[in-house]
C-alpha cells in the first residue's frame, strides 16, 4: 500500500511555513479590531482572601476608562468537557464568589483606550481584603477540615480502583519494592506567552472572541454558557498560535471570560495580554504528584501486584485533574500487565496558581516513577531492563483494563529493538565503569500514550471538503494548529484520498462559523481523530465526483480511481478525465445541475489506540558538582505510519528537549504562594544550544482503525524522558533520584548519601 | 508582575565626555547611560525619562601601551573575546570571561563598560580584571580619577560612581612572566548560557611550583565581585601542591557570604566555592610556564 500513496508518508513542507518564515503569519498579539479597548487585570496580592469591598470610584472618573468589570459579576471557568454532558455539570463548571485563592488570581478587569490607562487606573482601585489562612502543602490541605479553600471541601475527588487481589498478588511474589517519587509543577513556557484575546460583543447581540485556543468550540460553548448567550451568537477565531502543550486546552483563566463581560460593559471591542510573568504565576501548570509505589514481582520478572498512591495538587481551582488522574492509571499504569491493581487518588486544592493539562496528561509523572521502579526491579533480578519491559508490557491483542478493549498495533518490541540498536545499548551497558570526577551513566525507559479520548471525553471531530470547479478543494476544519503542523498533516490526508495534489488542497482558519464542530487539539489527537473525519469526508466527496464520473465516462463506479488529479478507469487508463474538467461541467457548465460536491463527516473515531515509545539516555555526571549533561538521547516511537515524517521527528525532537528540562532544570519554584523563577533568566527551559544529540526513531505498525494507519505522536515523546534520564543517572552515581526536577543540588546530594551508605 | 512603563522621554547622544556628565549631572537619577541596552531594555527601570547613548563617544577600543593594555567602556564583549590581546598570558582569563557570558547575539552588543556598571555580584568579566589587577578610569563633573577595580563594586548593582561620572575606560597592567589565568563558572547544568551558580577567576605567578603572588576573585556568593584575600596570602611565598590548593580552595569558600536563590543554596555555593577554587588554581598552574 505503502509505495501507492502519493502524499501521506512524505515530509511535505508545512503549508503555512512561508507566511511564518515570512513574518506574515498574525498571531493572537498582532491582531487589531476597530476602536478596540485594551484590558489589564488585577490580581490578588494575597493566596487567600475574601475581597469585602471593591471601591472604584476614582478609576471611573479616569477620563481614558471605559469599562471595569469584578470578581462580584465575572464568573470562572473551572471544569472541562465533561462538565458539558449534563446541564447539572455544566453549571458547576461556572463558579462565582468573592473569594481569590492564590497569589495572582484576578479580582478585577479594567478596560481603557490604551494600555498605560488601564494599568494607572488599577492603582486608583481600592480593594479591601479579608486575609484567610493558606495552604500550600496538599498533604496538610488533605487533613484540614476546618479551613476549606472550597466549599465542598480541600480534597477535590478522591477515586479509588481495584483489580483482581493485590494481597494475595503481594503473596505470590518474591520480592516486593515500595517507593515514593515527587515530581514537579512545570510550565508549558510555549514561545507564545498564554493570555491574549479579543472579545468582540456586538450591539446586536453577537460576540466573537480571538484566541489561541486548542478548542474553538469547546470555549465556544463555554463562553455561550458564561454570557448567558445561545451558541450560535458566539463564533471562536483561533488565529496562528505560537505553541500549547495543553496549557490553552481551556479557557484561559481571567481572560476571555473578562474580556467579553468588559466588551458588554463598555459596548466595543477589547483586547488584553499577559506578560511572560502573568503567565508564568497565574496560567494553568502541569500538577505535581506525590506518588507511594509499590510492586510485587516473581524471581522470573513477572508482575503480580501493583498498589499506587496518588495525590495531586490542583491547585486553587479544578479544571483538568479528574481527566489527568484518570490517564495516570489508564495510559500510565496500563503499560504493564499486572493482574492485581489498586489504584488511590486524590486531587487537592491548595492556594497555587491552578493545575490544568500539559503534554503528556498526567503520564509523565506516573511514568517517572513507574520506569524508576522497574529500573530497580530489573537491577535486582539481573535483569536487562529492556528485556524486562519487553516480558511485561501489554501487547499486540491484549486488552486494556480500564476501558476494555483489545490493543491493535504494537511496535513496541520494535521501539525497543532498534532504539536500544542506534544507542549501543549493550555495548554501553556493559561497558567499563568510570572511577574519575566525571563518570557516564546509560538508563531506558519506555511508555504507552492513548491516542484521543473518546472512552473517556466527548471527542468529536468533523470535516468538510469542498471541490471547486477546476479540481482544486477547500477542507474545512476547526482542528487547531498550535504551530505542531497538524493543519498540514489533515491537508496531505484529503489530498490522498481524493487523488489530488496537496497544493490543490485549502484549510480553512480556525474559526467555529466556518468550520464544524471538533473536540480540540489535545491528546495527540489530530492526526488520528482530525485524520479520520477529513478522511471519510474526502472519501464522500469522491464517492460523489465518481458518481458523475461514471456517467460521463460511462464505467463502472468501481472501477474508476483517482490520482494525480485524473479519474481513470483501472482497466484502461486511456478513458479518463481531469478532476477540474468533471468539476467545471457538474458545477458550471451544466446549467440543469450548477453544484457543488460537498463531502462531510461527524463523529468519534473507533479507538484510542496507544502510541508506543521507548527512550535511552547517556548522562556525564560531574561528582564533584553534581552536574549531569545529558550526551545522547534516542527516541523511539511507534506512530502507527507518519503521515509526515519530518512533523513526527520535529516532535520527537521538540518532546525530548521538554523531557531533559522537565527532569533536570524545571519547575516553579514556590516560596509562601508565590512564584519566584516567573522569567526565563530563573526558570530554565532548554536553549537550542543546551539541547544535546537526539536521534529520533519512527517506527510504523500501522494501526487498523487509523487514517493510513496512524495514530497520535505529540504527547508520548516527552513521557519517558525523565525516568530514563534518572535510570542513567542511577546508573553513573548507584544512587537514585526519585524528586523531579533532579537539580545538581540534589545529585550532590545524593553523591553524599550514597558514600555515606557504603561507608566511602 | 510588573508596574509601570518604561518611555523614556528624551534621547541624547553627547559628542564629548564634558557633554555627557553635564547631562548626567542635569537629569541625575531620571537618566541612564546606554550603550550595549542588554541590561537596560529588558530590565526596562519605569524611573527613567532620559537616555544617553555613549555611541559617539569613540569608547570602543582595545590598545596595548607602553604600560599594559586599556579597553575603552564602550567595546563589545565578542570585540574581547576575539581580540588577540586576550589570546595568550594570563590575558586570556577576559577572552574566557567575555565567551561565559549570555549569547553571541548578546555579546554583539553589551559592552565591558556596561558589564561593569550593571554591577551584578554574578558578573563574569569583573573577575577577570579583579584578578588581573585593573583599574578603571572616571570622567566626571570634577575631571578624572582612576580606581583600582576592587573598590569599584559597592553593593548589588551600586557602583563608587556618582550621579554626574561615567566609566570611561578599563585599564590592566603587564604581569610579571610566568602567570597563568584562568576563568571557571558554574552554571545550572544542562545549560550553556546561564547567569553564575557560582563563577571563579585566579592568577598565579609561580616558577618551579614556587608560588610568588596569587589573586582569586570570586562572583555570586556575596553583594559584589570579591577577592578571597586569605586564600591568596596561603598561597603566595609557598611551595604549590595538590594539598595546599585544596587548602586555599577550602579557605577560599569560608570567605564568601553566600546567599540561597533560584539557582542555588548558600551552602551549596560555599562548596562549589572550594572545588571551581581548586580546579582554577590547578589550571592556571598549568598555564605559568606558557
Amino acid at each position: 500500500m505503502k509505495d501507492r500513496l502519493s502524499v501521506v508518508g512524505k515530509s511535505v513542507r508545512r503549508i503555512d511555513a512561508l507566511d511564518k518564515v515570512t513574518g506574515r503569519a498574525k498571531y493572537c498579539i498582532d491582531l487589531k479590531v476597530d476602536d478596540m479597548l485594551h484590558a489589564k487585570l488585577l490580581r490578588s496580592p494575597y493566596p487567600h482572601a475574601r475581597v469585602t469591598k471593591i471601591d472604584t470610584t476614582r478609576a471611573e472618573n479616569h477620563p481614558r476608562i471605559r469599562a471595569i468589570a469584578t470578581i462580584d459579576e465575572v464568573p470562572r471557568v473551572v471544569g472541562y468537557w465533561w462538565n458539558l454532558r449534563t446541564e447539572k455539570a455544566m453549571k458547576r463548571m461556572y463558579l462565582q464568589d468573592n473569594v481569590v485563592r492564590f497569589r495572582g488570581d484576578p479580582v478585577l478587569g479594567v478596560a481603557a483606550d490604551d494600555e498605560e490607562s488601564a494599568q494607572e487606573a488599577l492603582s486608583l482601585i481600592d480593594v479591601e481584603y479579608e486575609e484567610l489562612p493558606a495552604l500550600f502543602d496538599p498533604i496538610e490541605a488533605m487533613k484540614e477540615d476546618h479551613l476549606k479553600i472550597h466549599e465542598g471541601g480541600n480534597i477535590a475527588i478522591h477515586v479509588a480502583k481495584k483489580f483482581g487481589d493485590v494481597d494475595q498478588g503481594f503473596k505470590q511474589a518474591d520480592y516486593v519494592f515500595e517507593n515514593r517519587f515527587v515530581t514537579s509543577k512545570q510550565k508549558h513556557a510555549s514561545i507564545e506567552p498564554i493570555g491574549t484575546a479579543i472579545a468582540d460583543y456586538g450591539r446586536s447581540g453577537r460576540l466573537t472572541v480571538y484566541t489561541s485556543t486548542q478548542l474553538p468550540h469547546w470555549s465556544r460553548i463555554y463562553l455561550a454558557g458564561a454570557l448567558g448567550l445561545p451558541v450560535n451568537r458566539v463564533r471562536v477565531i483561533k488565529p496562528y498560535t505560537g505553541g500549547a502543550f495543553g496549557g490553552r486546552c481551556g479557557l484561559i483563566h481571567g481572560l476571555e471570560v473578562m474580556c467579553c463581560f468588559l466588551s458588554r460593559k463598555a459596548g466595543r471591542p477589547v483586547k488584553m495580554s499577559f506578560s511572560r510573568e502573568e503567565d508564568f504565576e497565574a496560567t494553568e501548570a502541569r500538577h505535581p504528584f506525590i506518588i507511594e509505589l509499590k510492586t510485587g514481582v516473581t524471581k522470573d520478572g513477572i508482575l503480580t501486584a501493583n498498589s499506587i498512591k496518588l495525590i495531586l495538587d490542583v491547585g486553587g481551582y479544578g479544571t483538568h485533574y479528574i481527566g489527568v488522574l484518570a490517564d495516570a492509571l489508564s495510559t500510565g499504569v496500563g503499560l504493564y500487565r499486572c493482574p492485581n491493581v489498586t489504584f488511590e487518588g486524590y486531587c487537592v486544592y491548595t492556594n497555587k496558581s491552578l493545575n490544568g493539562a500539559f503534554r503528556g496528561y498526567g503520564n509523565p509523572q506516573m511514568n517517572f516513577a513507574q520506569e524508576s521502579q522497574m529500573d530497580m526491579i530489573a537491577e535486582k533480578l539481573a535483569m536487562d531492563p529492556v528485556e524486562f519491559r519487553v516480558k511485561n508490557y501489554r501487547g499486540l491483542g491484549e486488552i486494556d483494563p480500564v476501558f476494555d478493549v483489545p490493543i491493535r498495533s504494537d511496535g513496541m518490541k520494535d521501539c525497543l529493538a532498534k532504539g536500544a540498536k542506534k544507542f549501543g545499548w549493550n555495548k554501553k551497558r556493559t561497558r567499563k565503569v568510570d572511577e574519575g570526577t566525571k563518570r557516564r551513566g546509560v538508563g531506558m525507559s519506555c511508555l504507552q500514550h492513548g491516542t484521543g479520548a473518546r472512552f473517556g471525553l466527548p471527542d468529536p471531530a468533523s470535516a468538510i471538503v469542498m471541490l471547486n470547479a477546476d479540481g482544486s478543494a477547500n477542507l474545512l476544519t476547526a482542528a487547531a494548529d498550535d504551530g505542531q503542523g497538524n493543519r498540514t498533516v489533515l491537508a496531505q490526508i484529503a489530498a490522498e484520498e481524493l487523488g489530488i495534489p496537496l497544493e490543490q488542497i485549502s484549510v480553512s482558519d480556525t474559526d467555529t462559523d466556518v468550520a464544524p464542530l471538533d473536540g480540540g487539539t489535545h491528546g495527540s489527537r489530530q492526526t488520528y481523530c482530525g485524520g479520520l473525519a477529513v478522511k471519510r469526508a474526502a472519501a464522500d466527496a469522491k464517492m460523489a465526483l465518481l458518481r458523475f464520473a461514471s456517467q460521463h465516462l460511462n464505467v463502472e463506479e468501481k472501477s474508476l480511481e483517482i490520482k494525480d488529479g485524473v479519474v481513470y478507469d483501472v482497466k484502461d487508463r486511456s478513458t479518463n478525465i481531469r478532476v477540474g474538467d468533471l468539476m467545471r461541467k457538474v458545477q458550471i457548465e451544466d446549467l440543469s445541475r450548477c453544484e457543488q460536491i460537498i463531502g462531510y463527516a461527524s463523529g468519534v473515531a473507533p479507538a484510542m489506540p496507544p502510541t508506543f515509545g521507548a527512550h535511552f539516555a547517556e548522562v556525564e555526571v560531574d561528582m564533584e558538582t553534581g552536574e549531569v549533561y545529558v550526551v545522547k538521547l534516542v527516541g523511539a516511537f511507534d506512530v502507527g505510519r507518519a503521515i509526515n515524517p519530518a512533523n513526527v521527528e520535529g516532535q520527537i525532537i521538540g518532546g525530548e528537549a521538554m523531557g531533559i528540562g522537565y527532569a533536570l532544570t524545571e519547575g516553579l519554584i514556590i516560596d509562601n504562594g508565590k512564584i519566584v523563577n516567573n522569567n526565563f533568566t530563573d526558570y530554565r527551559i532548554l536553549r537550542a544550544c543546551d539541547v544535546p544529540q537526539i536521534d529520533a526513531i519512527i517506527v510504523e505498525s500501522n494501526e487498523p482503525t487509523g487514517p493510513f494507519g496512524a495514530k497520535g505522536i505529540g504527547e508520548a515523546t516527552m513521557v519517558g524522558t525523565a525516568a530514563a534520564i534518572a535510570n542513567a543517572i542511577y546508573d553513573a552515581i548507584g544512587v537514585r533520584m526519585k524528586e523531579l526536577c533532579i537539580t545538581q543540588e540534589k545529585i550532590l546530594e545524593a553523591i553524599d548519601r550514597g558514600a555515606r551508605a557504603s561507608g566511602v | 508582575m510588573k508596574e509601570g512603563f518604561f518611555r523614556p522621554r528624551e534621547y541624547h547622544r553627547p559628542n564629548n565626555l564634558q557633554e555627557a556628565t553635564w547631562l548626567l549631572s542635569s537629569f541625575g537619577k531620571k537618566a541612564r547611560l546606554i550603550a550595549g541596552g542588554t541590561d537596560l531594555l529588558v530590565d526596562k527601570p519605569s524611573e527613567v525619562e532620559c537616555l544617553i547613548d555613549v555611541a559617539s563617544l569613540d569608547l570602543d577600543y582595545i590598545r596595548r601601551d607602553g604600560d599594559g593594555i586599556t579597553i575603552g567602556a564602550a567595546t563589545t564583549l565578542d570585540l574581547i573575546e576575539r581580540s588577540q590581546m586576550f589570546s595568550a598570558g594570563p590575558y586570556v582569563v577576559l577572552s574566557e570571561a567575555a565567551s561565559n557570558m549570555a549569547t553571541p547575539t548578546v555579546r554583539n552588543m553589551a559592552t565591558i563598560g556596561g558589564n561593569i556598571c550593571n554591577a551584578s555580584p554574578a558578573a563574569d568579566l569583573p573577575l577577570a580584571l579583579m584578578v588581573l589587577d585593573s583599574t578603571v578610569k572616571i570622567y566626571g563633573l570634577g575631571g578624572s580619577r582612576v580606581l583600582p577595580i576592587g573598590v569599584f563594586f559597592e553593593d548589588v548593582n551600586r557602583t563608587a560612581l556618582n550621579e554626574d561620572e561615567l566609566l570611561v575606560e578599563v585599564h590592566i597592567p603587564p604581569s610579571p612572566a610566568s602567570t597563568g589565568a584562568s576563568f571557571l563558572k558554574l552554571r545550572r547544568h544542562q545549560t550553556a548560557i546561564d547567569l553564575a551558580v557560582v563563577n571563579v577567576a585566579a592568577k598565579l605567578t609561580c616558577s618551579d611550583n614556587f608560588c610568588e603572588d596569587a589573586r582569586i576573585a570570586l562572583g555570586a556568593v556575596a553583594k559584589r565581585p570579591i577577592y578571597a584575600e586569605k586564600a591568596k596570602r596561603l598561597l603566595t611565598g609557598k611551595g604549590l601542591d595538590g594539598k595546599l590548593i585544596q587548602e586555599a580552595a577550602e579557605v577560599a569558600s569560608q570567605e564568601t557570604k553566600s546567599i540561597d536563590d533560584v539557582r542555588a543554596s548558600a551552602q551549596y555555593r560555599r562548596r562549589m566555592v572550594a572545588v571551581l577554587v581548586e580546579r582554577a588554581l590547578k589550571l592556571s598552574v598549568t598555564r605559568c610556564g606558557t
